[in-house]
């Protein structure tokens, strides 16, 4: 092979990206990292500005592209999210709610956190049950690299192991709130009849403790959501970038919209990618010895359906027809409602740690019997509720509201979706291409008989459990939100043993090009009930050590 | 699963309570580690000397008030009246003081479905203010507007609809005014804390106590 500018071009900065670069670059690797979006400025993370403020800044025009669908529902992510009308996406079926935020760190910066570990038997449940492809690795594959997430980026949650959650090597989480306690022991009565059901702490990636330089510990300042200034909560651009890019073998490159795979037409291996620069729309190619795409479940598959030749006229690593196909997300309900228990109780700060509280899977023991397989997952939260059933008008809806604000508990279910073939992203047939050259993508979306069921099932329980702790006023989801709302779609080039049901095997190389890796959501061979993002993070980092192992053996070759 | 200490009520703890308990915890040790730390970017501003929980008590409307930009200046008069009667002055000022009118003002010129919704709104209050006492709503007494809204929440379809949607856009906007959502509701999620705020240590919660408490602006217990 001749020589190469870098070792390692690594496609996106995300969950995935990060840790690819990270891991590849503490090992010896050259790497050039490219970005879609440009660096977070770190006064627009955490920001705690008001909509009164915001509204006094920007208008209500402006607030309102912010805050409605669909944007990305809050100013203060704005900035980072692309909209549709910038670039835009057709959708068939049901529609996808494509939430973009673009920037050094990716999705990272906002989100709540929700890491759990997938059990031993997610990974073998498609053999359990029959359904789908199964997993071409075991939880013991990836164990070590959880715990390596645990020791050193931080994560806390309950020591405890659950059938369907193994708790690692967490740190200690925080204490639960009022309402979260009242509906804990509403829990715990309930167990009679569903022996496996816990009200616990959410494994999240925050720390609790003292994890050196650059990071504190959780403040509670603030909704996790909008970004994490103290760096408490695993953000890559202050958790990986720092140490990353003091080895001096990382070469970060912001703005950079990667269209396509460089093939070599002789030996079929991949030699680099085309990007565009999103500021200028200049055209650059980039070279490397291996290509590591983590560009995002939808973005991943819309680059390699992008890079035909004559050797891949369908796109490169598509000869199986999988790319872009089996994408899921999670099936989203929630039931809220009002505990008279406090009602009037002083307001407290309840912006901090969010989604404190998880409901692991405990369906197993029945889910046959209620005719449906797999299983969902719950988040709790309590307080800061406008609760507008407090009937009339006047002073008495002014103090019902005001009695009723710490008194909110809710309940969000994230049930795991069925692959089924209405179900995919492509290019859109139109041809249609962006402003940086790339054909618009076109996501299909159809629900599985399952999902309804599971959909159903959620709402049920939590209306089992908060009728339990005596909560009034519930309320909860007339149907499941809209696909892509939960943004944790995974599936566009599944891991698979046998090449011709997927795209990936189980290190998340492409079968057909021996030095062309995904390194996303886009890799997990089904859905599960659990948050994707942390053992996104943990197939990444095994995938690394994959790759230095072969480049210092030279052994990626064509398959 | 974590312990239930038989401690007092659900109550906030205040930071400064909570570092130095952990400090005299750590009898000995250099216990600074274990106080607050603040790294100087995270801490929010809040004024010099102000307590945690209290607020400059200058509290600005959602909107100021200007001309109006969609509605009449008779409509948007009404408007103040009819979500004022919706919100009214208790121990903090109300939704016409939180400048609600004018906001929604704002938004009806920038949404026409907006617009034709609140001046359907007004006409119909208009419409039974006038049936009703002889005037249009505006020119009513507090009692009279209150009897109106009254009527409107029973009345006829168009009219309860009416009635529910002056409600829930009062209620969206007077609860992100600083009013509404500082001096009414007390938030204080922007406050930087040592330890987790709100993390119950009540015994028995399932019979918690409804626990009273002073509202700050008014010094009343609520309810």
């Amino acid at each position: 092979m001749k020589a190469q500018a870098y070792d390692v071009i690594v496609v996106g900065s995300g969950c995935g990206g990060s840790c690819s670069v990270h891991r590849l670059v503490t090992s010896g690797a050259s790497v050039l990292n490219l970005e879609y979006g440009p660096e977070y400025e770190e006064q627009d993370l955490g920001s705690f500005e008001q909509y009164y403020d915001a509204y006094a800044r920007l208008g209500y025009a402006a607030l309102k592209r912010a805050t409605e669908r669909p944007g990305p529902g809050s100013w203060k992510r704005s900035k980072y999210f692309v909209y549709d009308d910038d670039v835009p996406y057709t959708t068939g079926g049901e529609g996808w709610y494509w939430r973009r935020y673009r920037g050094v760190g990716g999705r990272s910066m906002f989100w709540a956190g929700v890491a759990p570990r997938m059990s031993p038997d997610d990974f073998r449940e498609p053999e359990l049950d029959g359904f789908g492809p199964a997993w071409p690795l075991t939880y013991t594959d990836l164990e070590p690299y959880y715990d390596w997430i645990d020791d050193h980026l931080g994560r806390v949650g309950v020591a405890e192991d659950h059938p369907s959650v193994p708790a690692g090597r967490p740190q200690p989480p925080q204490g639960f709130r009022c309402g979260e306690r009242i509906v804990q022991h509403a829990c715990n009565r309930l167990r009679g009849e569903f022996p496996l059901l816990r009200y616990t702490h959410t494994p999240k990636m925050i720390a609790t403790r003292e994890m050196g330089p650059g990071r504190a510990p959780c403040h509670y300042l603030g909704n996790c959501m909008e970004g994490c200034r103290n760096a408490a909560k695993f953000e890559a651009k202050y958790h990986l970038y720092p140490a990353a890019q003091a080895t001096g073998r990382l070469t970060l490159r912001p703005d950079a919209v990667v269209t396509d795979v460089i093939m070599d037409p002789d030996t079929g291996l991949a030699a680099g990618v085309r990007f565009t620069d999103r500021l200028t729309l200049e055209q650059h190619e980039a070279r490397a010895g291996v290509v590591v795409l983590a560009a995002s479940t939808l973005d991943t598959p819309r680059i390699l359906l992008n890079s035909t030749s004559a050797r891949f006229p369908d796109g490169v690593a598509n000869g199986s027809g999988h790319v872009g196909q089996h994408l899921n997300d999670h099936v989203q309900a929630s039931v809220i409602g009002y505990l008279p228990q406090l009602y009037g109780h002083r307001t407290y700060n309840d912006d901090g740690y969010t989604f404190g509280v998880m409901i692991p899977r405990f369906t197993q023991t029945y889910q046959r019997s209620k005719g449906f397989i797999r299983g969902w997952e719950g988040r709790s939260g309590s307080g800061k509720g406008i609760d507008r059933q407090v009937e009339g008008f006047g002073s008495r809806l002014k103090t019902g509201i005001r009695d009723h604000y710490q008194a909110r508990i809710s309940l969000l279910g994230f049930g795991a979706k069925l692959d089924n073939p209405g179900t995919f992203v492509e290019l859109d047939p139109s041809g249609r291409r962006d402003r940086y050259g790339m054909p618009i993508a076109r996501i299909h979306s159809a629900y599985h008989d399952n999902d309804l069921k599971i959909f159903e099932d959620i709402k049920a329980r939590f209306t089992d459990i908060l009728e339990q702790a005596g909560a009034e006023h519930l309320t909860s989801s007339a149907a499941p939100a809209q696909p892509g709302t939960s943004e944790h779609e995974v599936g566009t080039c599944r891991m698979t043993k046998d090449p011709k049901d997927g795209v990936c095997d189980g290190f998340g190389r492409t079968h057909e090009v021996s030095n062309l890796f995904v390194a996303d959501g886009s890799v997990f061979t089904q859905q599960t009930d659990k948050s994707p993002t942390l053992t996104i993070m943990a197939l990444a980092l095994r995938q690394a050590d994959f790759i230095v192992d072969s480049l210092k053996r030279g052994d990626l070759r064509s398959a | 699963m974590d312990q239930e200490p038989q401690d007092a009520a659900c109550e906030p703890v205040p930071a400064k309570r909570l570092a130095r308990r952990r400090v005299l915890a750590a009898i000995g040790a250099v216990a600074a580690s274990a106080a607050v730390p603040i790294s100087a970017r995270q801490a929010p501003r809040r004024p010099p000397g102000a307590p945690a929980g209290v607020r400059s008590p200058l509290l600005r409307p959602l909107a100021a008030p200007g001309a109006p930009r969609a509605l009449t200046p008779d409509q948007l008069e009404t408007l103040g009246a009819l979500v004022d009667t919706m919100i009214p002055a208790t121990d903090t000022p109300g939704a016409r003081a939180a400048g609600v009118h004018t906001f929604l003002d704002d938004v009806a010129s920038i949404e026409p479905p907006a617009r034709a919704e609140l001046q359907r709104g007004i006409a119909a209050a208009d419409a039974r203010a006038a049936a009703m006492h002889g005037r249009p709503y505006r020119q009513l007494a507090t009692a009279q507007q209150d009897a109106v809204m009254d009527a409107l929440s029973r009345g006829t379809p168009d009219e309860r609809a009416v009635f529910a949607s002056l409600k829930r856009r009062t209620i969206d906007a007077y609860y992100r005014s600083e009013i509404g959502q500082i001096g009414e509701l007390r938030w204080v999620g922007h406050e930087f804390h040592s330890a987790f705020p709100g993390a119950c240590t009540h015994a028995d919660p399932l019979r918690h106590p409804r626990a009273r408490w002073e509202h700050p602006v008014s010094g009343k217990a609520q309810p």
